[in-house]
């Protein structure tokens, strides 16, 4: 067996296991925490959707349809890549996982692309938050609340994703360097958990935020 | 040092040996700031949480006296009203966010845990150093925005005041975010250590009770400090560039600040409560030699108040238009607390009987906690009934009941814990006498200061004001009063733990006979990485049936 990477073994562990267990905790509670941050967000969704039934009913039909379903796309399939470059590392496949990992960062700087220029588009209509709000089609009371909710989810979502990215790009660039083996996936794998996560967020964002009203 | 009775009783006794300086221990293997400022050790980690937090305590402690001072006369004109506003901001702010939340966790919580589990050090080290890191950044910013800017909300930062006041809030507020960082990172390190680094075959119904408090505090850490985050964060957009999210002129409705901010900000209250509690069940074993009469108790009312604490956030808004219905839950829920704090008090008492109780400085603290702790729970009980609670809404009364509850236990028990572990922290015992008599002092100047604000409220002076009408004088210079008594206290224990820093005598491993886990298998202070060999403790923490070896003090050399 090849001798272990400096990193899979640190002083305070008694075994590599041990180790590579208390990794996969730590990633797992701070998503839960991460969950947290994000639930706030929904509520208050709830409260203004509740509110404001019809103002974001309205809203809703304007929203990007077909983008958010190229969006979604884009996600669960850069998701799927990542679990599949999980496999490759743990069977020791250097240049596929890399190649894989690779992947799910182009689908990913991709969806960052497209969101960018909705929001973009929606800015140039006038569909701002709050006191910035001109957006002429749609002048009813709550319609602002709902591109403020749009804008801060998203927003955070995008934060999310862009640390992903720099997450996947790092672990690739370990992968790259040799210092992943079949022995030693955590930093793949940790992050793989994290892009996961952001996935799953989005798969919320997307029915409360696209679905609202087919026009 | 003169001998006590206790050290006379022990010195007849096997068992005992006369205290010894370990060569090596984790303050002098490495000694530049550089080593400090970088290290990864847990103990100088919890060690340099605990100067922050100390520092902050007598901070907040003077703005406490500042206040004081203006309420000492009806129409003062000490400060001016707005002046006045800023500082029960400052003391507020100051006292929760850089005092009572991490005092205890991140201070005392970071040395003792892994020493309570035969670990070598925290799960992850580095990310305990950047949440010191997070922590200072974030208190400066807090305390510089505080002093530069001066948010005159209170520390609750309630909408729509908070978003339109002119005064400079989100410095603040982004202080605030930025210590909720390094808090969520701390209660990670805590649950993941917690779970993965036990010495083998230390089960979770052996782990002494101080982890059980931690572990449940490292819980309302995770899970509520990210929306409190979100919360402040939504504030201080809100105040810089109006999204309307909680401006009602724009739809927005101030009151989901409310619910968001009290859904971290009770389950806080025992972020900041539980481990005081911890801390009493580890003292009240140690000084009645016996192991806790229901550890399963007090496991079970521990997770119990962690899990039903985040379903009574409601309960400060029974005035802020919620349902009828909700507010009875959020009620109903809220005295759930007060039963398993009763378990816990019975509990602690019935240790007590019987047990060979020695009545050092730790031990008058508790008795301190333990009458803040009922009298403040009962206020609260009272507080939680909806129909008595909408005439003490935003009175003295609440003021007085959270001082008790919170401020009174979480202080007592730090002190309590602080005195208990001065031993093992740093190898030199405190002065008994002076400590206990600064014990006595603190818990009566304590009940002094806020005694009076209980009747004060419920004679209707509401909080936050400088001014009041002056039938309430007497009461407000009795409490000032209470207040100078409790400083003073302070001051002697402050000055008696730093001199036995120096010129305390040598404590050695055990100064207590405790059969506390930390105790065994570690030199006072522990070596740099703890344990040279997997520790083997006993069955039970805190069995006494067999005497733990116990070290004599001796007069350290000049």
């Amino acid at each position: 067996m090849p001798p272990l990477p400096k990193a899979a073994i640190q002083e305070q562990f008694g075994t590599p296991a041990r180790q590579k267990e208390a990794a996969t905790l730590a990633m797992w509670v701070f998503l839960g925490t991460e969950l947290l941050i994000f639930s706030g967000l929904f509520v208050a969704y709830g409260e203004y959707r509740y509110t404001f039934p019809v103002a974001f009913q309205m809203a809703g039909s304007y929203a990007e349809h077909g983008l958010g379903l190229v969006l979604t796309i884009l996600l669960l399939t850069s998701s799927f890549l990542a679990t599949l470059s999980v496999l490759a590392a743990r069977q020791g496949k250097r240049l596929a996982t890399v190649g894989l990992i690779g992947l799910t960062v182009a689908l990913g700087t991709l969806f960052m692309v497209l969101h960018l220029a909705e929001w973009w588009h929606h800015a140039r209509e006038g569909a701002l938050p709050g006191r910035y709000y001109h957006f002429d089609k749609l002048t009813l009371p709550g319609a602002s609340l709902f591109f403020t909710l749009f804008y801060l989810t998203t927003g955070l979502h995008m934060l999310h994703v862009t640390i992903g990215l720099a997450l996947l790009s790092w672990s690739a660039l370990q992968a790259l360097l040799g210092r992943i083996t079949a022995e030693y996936t955590t930093p793949v794998e940790v992050t793989v958990l994290y892009w996961h996560f952001v996935d799953v967020i989005w798969t919320f964002i997307f029915p409360l935020y696209y679905l609202l009203a087919r026009p | 040092m003169r001998p006590s009775p206790l050290d006379e009783e022990a010195r007849a006794r096997p068992n005992v040996e006369l205290a010894r300086w370990p060569d090596v221990h984790y303050l002098n293997h490495e000694t530049s700031v550089r080593s400090w400022l970088f290290t990864h050790d847990h103990k100088r980690i919890g060690v340099m949480y605990l100067a922050t937090v100390g520092v902050f305590f007598i901070l907040g402690g003077i703005y406490a006296l500042l206040i004081r001072i203006q309420l000492l006369s009806p129409e003062s004109r000490f400060v001016s009203p707005l002046a006045y506003n800023r500082l029960f901001t400052l003391h507020g702010v100051t006292m929760v966010w850089l005092f009572m939340i991490p005092a205890i966790p991140s201070g005392l919580g970071n040395f003792l845990y892994p020493l309570m589990i035969g670990a070598k050090d925290v799960a992850m080290p580095r990310l305990n150093l950047l949440s010191l890191w997070i922590f200072w950044a974030g208190a400066l910013l807090t305390v510089i925005g505080m002093l530069w800017g001066g948010a005159d909300t209170g520390w609750t930062f309630y909408t729509p005041y908070s978003t339109t006041t002119s005064t400079a809030i989100v410095p603040v507020l982004l202080g605030v975010f930025v210590i909720g960082l390094s808090t969520i990172a701390t209660g990670l390190n805590f649950v993941v250590t917690v779970h993965t680094m036990r010495t083998p075959g230390l089960g979770w119904m052996r782990l002494p009770l101080f982890l059980w408090a931690i572990y449940g505090t490292a819980l309302i850490q995770l899970l509520a400090t990210p929306v409190l985050g979100l919360t402040v964060l939504l504030v201080s957009i809100e105040h810089f560039a109006g999204i309307g999210i909680f401006d009602p002129a724009l739809g927005g409705d101030p009151i989901l600040f409310q619910h968001l901010f009290w859904f971290y900000s009770h389950p806080a209250v025992y972020i900041m409560v539980l481990p005081a509690m911890g801390v009493i069940s580890e003292v009240v074993c140690a000084f009645s030699r016996k192991n806790v009469a229901g550890y399963r108790l007090i496991v079970i009312s521990t997770v119990g108040i962690a899990g039903v604490g985040f379903f009574t956030w409601g309960h400060h808004m029974f005035t802020s238009g919620q349902s009828i219905p909700a507010s009875g839950a959020f009620g109903i829920l809220s005295m759930f607390v007060g039963i398993f704090t009763a378990i816990k008090v019975f509990t602690w008492t019935y240790t007590m009987y019987r047990g060979a109780i020695s009545l050092r400085a730790p031990m008058i603290y508790l008795f301190g906690f333990l009458f803040l702790l009922v009298f403040g729970g009962m206020t609260g009980i009272a507080l939680a009934t909806t129909s008595l609670d909408l005439h003490w809404q935003d009175t003295y009364f609440v003021v007085a009941h959270f001082h008790y509850i919170m401020v009174g236990s979480v202080m007592l028990a730090f002190l309590a814990g602080l005195h208990y572990w001065w031993p093992k922290l740093f190898g030199k015992t405190y002065f008994e006498r002076p400590a206990t008599s600064a014990a006595a002092v603190v818990g009566f100047g304590f009940i002094a200061t806020f005694t009076p604000q209980f009747y004060l409220g419920n004679m209707g002076m509401p909080r936050r004001y400088a001014f009041y009408p002056p039938e309430f004088q007497w009461l407000n210079v009795a409490s000032t009063g209470g207040a100078t008594i409790l400083a003073i206290g302070i001051l002697i224990a402050t000055v008696n733990l730093l001199v036995s820093l120096r010129y305390g005598a040598i404590a050695g491993d055990n100064p207590w006979g405790s059969g506390g886990f930390e105790w065994m298998g570690t030199t006072s202070p522990p070596a740099p990485h703890n344990f040279t060999a997997p520790p083997q403790f006993p069955a039970q923490p805190h069995d006494y049936s067999v005497a733990p070896r116990r070290t004599l003090p001796r007069a350290s050399p000049p």
